[in-house]
């Protein structure tokens, strides 16, 4: 075991080395921190210069006014609470959408008759979309415009984690399975009594993608929502971004009413945003490092065919 | 578990085909007679039975504090008065922030959900035109309230280059007054006096100013302004308007032909001129990386003591600073005999009614109640009236115009403001008037009353005779404008070859701005002829065809 950065046997070469990636890795580290830090002090700070653009990562003029007033949001804890929702039930119904296409798919063209064409069709999918206008017809036919199935329906198949878990499979050895079938065992015991706890690793990977993923989906909901109420909290938070950038509000012809320049000045409660987009980010960055350590365990193992 | 899937199966099934036939059910967009005639065309008549109106909307957070938190899009008041008024039930098909609107609005159109009435960009009013989606208006027109018809009526054009050839109308246009798009300058007062200058008129005055802000007051960023080269409060098209050019336009050339504006002599002037305050440390190193943000950021920082701006500067972003610089306002400064480019008209969007509406009548009386309600007792935020979340939204082309000619013939008789606003005023106008005594004792100590950056920023742009409409009107004086002959909707050719043409000129200029490219003989016709070959000529060719059919307009 090593003590401290050096062993006794490093050379200077080696030192310098080392001491050089640290400082390196440290500061790649602070670039990527450096946001979050600003959000935070953001949040923190006086409106008189949120809005004058002298905040940098150390709050100026500390304030919890934009919590205080968050507290009193019921919007926000209801978007909160409906990405909270689509995250759990979205995840779970995918997870079990790609571990029951996954399994046929990992065997034999033998055992499964015509896995070769519904592989290909799976695929097409991912090199190919209908685009939006046809996405929208397609949902609301299918009664899934302004339904909270739209989050959890049309992306429960994601094919690329399909693959990755379908490699997975394959790897797990044949004779496993055997003595499972000897013993008696069906389909779907095998799948889950062995198959599944075998592959750990990889469904914590897809479990960890489809969450971040859902949790952080604004798009869908702006467009196959009807009314705003039922929003997901990052779409939420996208109208309220919207609402306070003044050139997004001023547009290409830079002519306003009299109205429109009141609401102009309205605007400004940075930090009320700052405190927003900050708590909708803290759950995800809570949980991943917890479960980081699986994820190139999964994604390598289930990437390599063999 | 077979079952379970079979059932499962089965449900599915049911689901999909019963939400095809709900879907078919819908399909006929089919023009429906009107179902109601009054003879009269009262503007708020009444209808007796309740007449159900769908729209959409365009939807952001109102950001306004004094409206109550229970208040929706839904169960706002403009909506009840509508109700309890007019006896029409509005309702929202769907709300989606407005940089999603044409995506939904198509998604919505293709999946046979029509709302009754629309707001529509002039591409889209074009396409349901051509579509036969839409409702002639001819009727509707004549339910207009007298002031919805005065405002309607302010550029007699514009609705009459509206009207098809067989006389029919199919939109309500909201339009503005050309006037609103002439450029400002505001300046530091304190500081022009402070350093003894006067007021520039010409771009070599306004050079020399600059040197002044800079080396005496700091004002690092000589003038601050964002890359963008048009559509932005702080783009550059502003200051390229003292030599008469204006990005994206079509001019006359003097032979009756149409040119583009971005390769006329006007644009070489323009571009050198500010390639020279670059070169002097009189724009911003960084500025081909700088967004309105930071450009606005520079002002608030007393980098720049000068902006060119739209008339209402003084409100945004200046506002707040005003409490403690003195900024004026004034013409732009003009190389001798150039002249500002305007459009020839400035329609922002157009009310439509669907087909299938039995009353497109509602859409003009719901239009009246906007302007009526305006300021009237119970239609405040307080009282859960949120106007942005109006569906009819309307307003005079001519307000800004409007209100410094009723407040300026007011303060001749009545100079401090004493006397109560006349009464049929707007509530905005009253509003300023109301506050013009504290203004006076504002203006005079600046001390003794709070500066109230709402009403003290409306009165200093919009009625002192030395603020940015006043300035505007200045300008409008002699015969200053010319104009941007081409107003219709993109030819093919800008459809297929614009996007990259921009890029062209705006890479060139950029580069030219920053000492990268030449705009010597050579570079710029070597520009010039890029411009051509990536298509400029065919769309020259395009516009100067429209141009000859259709330049009885303003001729």
């Amino acid at each position: 075991m090593k003590k401290g950065l050096f062993d006794k046997k490093d050379t200077t070469s080696r030192k310098v080395f080392v001491i050089c990636n640290y400082i390196f890795l440290g500061l790649l580290a602070l670039i990527c921190i450096a946001p979050f830090a600003h959000l935070l002090a953001l949040s923190f700070s006086g409106d008189e210069f949120t809005s004058a653009g002298t905040v940098g990562i150390i709050p100026k003029g500390f304030t919890l006014d934009a919590y205080m007033l968050l507290a009193g949001k019921k919007e926000f804890f209801k978007a909160f609470g409906i990405s909270v929702l689509r995250t759990v039930i979205g995840t779970a119904f995918a997870l079990l959408v790609i571990i029951l296409t996954a399994y046929p798919l990992s065997k034999s063209n033998k055992v499964f008759k015509g896995r070769t064409t519904i592989a290909w069709i799976l695929a097409f999918t991912m090199w190919f979309g209908g685009g939006l206008a046809a996405t929208y017809v397609l949902y609301d036919t299918l009664g899934l415009i302004d339904n909270f199935l739209v989050y959890i329906i049309p992306g429960a198949c994601d094919v690329w984690f399909t693959i990755m878990l379908m490699n997975f499979f394959r790897k797990i050895p044949k004779e496993l399975e055997e003595a499972a079938m000897i013993d008696g065992c069906s389909q779907l015991q095998i799948l889950f009594k062995i198959y599944v706890p075998l592959s750990i690793p990889s469904i914590v990977t897809i479990v960890l993608f489809t969450a971040v993923g859902q949790w952080n989906s604004w798009f869908d909901g702006i467009i196959f929502m009807n009314d705003p109420a039922n929003y997901p909290l990052q779409s939420y938070l996208y109208t309220l971004i919207i609402a306070s950038d003044p050139s997004k509000m001023v547009g290409a012809s830079g002519q306003l009413t009299p109205d429109q320049l009141e609401a102009l000045k309205n605007i400004g409660s940075k930090n009320l945003q700052s405190a927003q987009i900050f708590l909708g980010m803290l759950p995800v960055t809570v949980i991943y490092p917890f479960v980081q350590k699986y994820f190139i365990k999964g994604i390598t193992l289930g990437g390599v065919k063999e | 578990m077979k079952k379970i899937i079979k059932l499962f199966a089965a449900t599915v099934m049911t689901v999909c085909t019963f939400s095809v036939l709900t879907a078919c059910k819908n399909n006929n967009l089919e023009s429906e007679e009107p179902d109601y005639y009054d003879p009269e065309h009262k503007p708020f008549g009444r209808y007796d039975e309740t007449v159900t109106i769908k729209g959409v909307m365009e939807y952001l957070p109102h950001n306004d504090s004094r409206v109550p938190s229970n208040i929706t899009p839904d169960n706002q008041k403009f909506i009840s008065f509508l109700r309890d008024e007019l006896n029409v039930n509005f309702e929202y098909m769907w709300k989606v922030p407005p940089q999603q609107y044409e995506n939904k609005l198509s998604g919505s159109i293709l999946s046979k959900k029509y709302p009754d009435i629309l707001k529509v960009n002039a591409a889209q009013y074009q396409n349901f035109k051509e579509k036969g989606l839409l409702k002639d208006l001819t009727e509707t027109y004549k339910y207009a309230s007298p002031e919805v018809l005065k405002y309607l009526n302010r550029d007699p054009n514009v609705i009459e280059s509206l009207k098809e050839e067989d006389g029919k109308i199919y939109g309500i246009p909201q339009y503005n007054d050309t006037l609103k798009d002439v450029p400002v300058m505001f300046y530091r007062k304190d500081w022009l006096q402070e350093l003894n200058l006067t007021i520039p008129t010409t771009p070599e005055e306004l050079f020399d100013v600059l040197v002044e802000f800079k080396t005496k007051k700091g004002a690092n960023a000589g003038i601050s302004v964002a890359k963008d080269l048009v559509a932005s409060y702080f783009s550059l098209d502003r200051y390229l308007q003292m030599f008469g050019y204006q990005p994206y336009s079509w001019v006359d050339d003097g032979t009756g032909n149409l040119i583009s504006s971005d390769i006329t002599d006007e644009a070489r002037e323009g571009i050198t001129y500010l390639k020279r305050l670059y070169d002097n440390g009189l724009l911003a190193k960084d500025f081909a990386s700088t967004t309105a943000e930071n450009a606005e950021a520079q002002l608030k920082q007393q980098k720049s003591g000068i902006v060119f701006g739209p008339w209402w500067t003084y409100e945004y972003p200046v506002g707040d600073l005003l409490n403690d610089q003195d900024w004026g306002a004034a013409p732009i400064p003009r190389k001798a005999n150039s002249k500002i480019t305007l459009d020839r008209q400035n329609i922002s969007y157009y009310y439509v009614v669907l087909k299938q509406c039995k009353n497109p009548e509602a859409l003009m009386k719901m239009i009246n109640m906007y302007i009526e309600l305006d300021g009237k007792e119970g239609a405040k935020p307080e009282d859960g009236y949120v106007w942005s979340w109006c569906p009819t939204q309307f307003n005079d082309p001519n307000d800004i115009d409007e209100t410094f000619l009723k407040l300026n013939e007011q303060l001749k008789v009545d100079p401090n403001a004493e006397n109560a606003a006349p009464e049929n005023w707007t509530s905005h106008e009253k509003k300023l008037w109301g506050a013009y005594p504290e203004y006076l004792q504002w203006a005079e100590d600046h001390g003794s009353v709070k500066f109230q950056s709402n009403t003290f920023a409306n009165i200093i742009g919009r009625v002192n005779e030395d603020g940015a409409w006043a300035a505007i009107r200045a300008t409008a004086q002699d015969n200053s404008f010319k104009y941007n002959e081409y107003y219709a909707l993109p030819t093919d050719g800008q459809n297929k070859y614009g996007g990259q043409i921009s890029t062209h000129t705006e890479v060139y200029f950029a580069e030219v701005i920053a000492g990268r490219s030449s705009i010597d003989d050579k570079g710029w016709n070597d520009y010039v002829n890029e411009w051509k070959k990536l298509g400029g000529n065919t769309i020259t060719n395009e516009v100067n065809e429209w141009y000859k059919a259709n330049n009885k307009v303003g001729a």
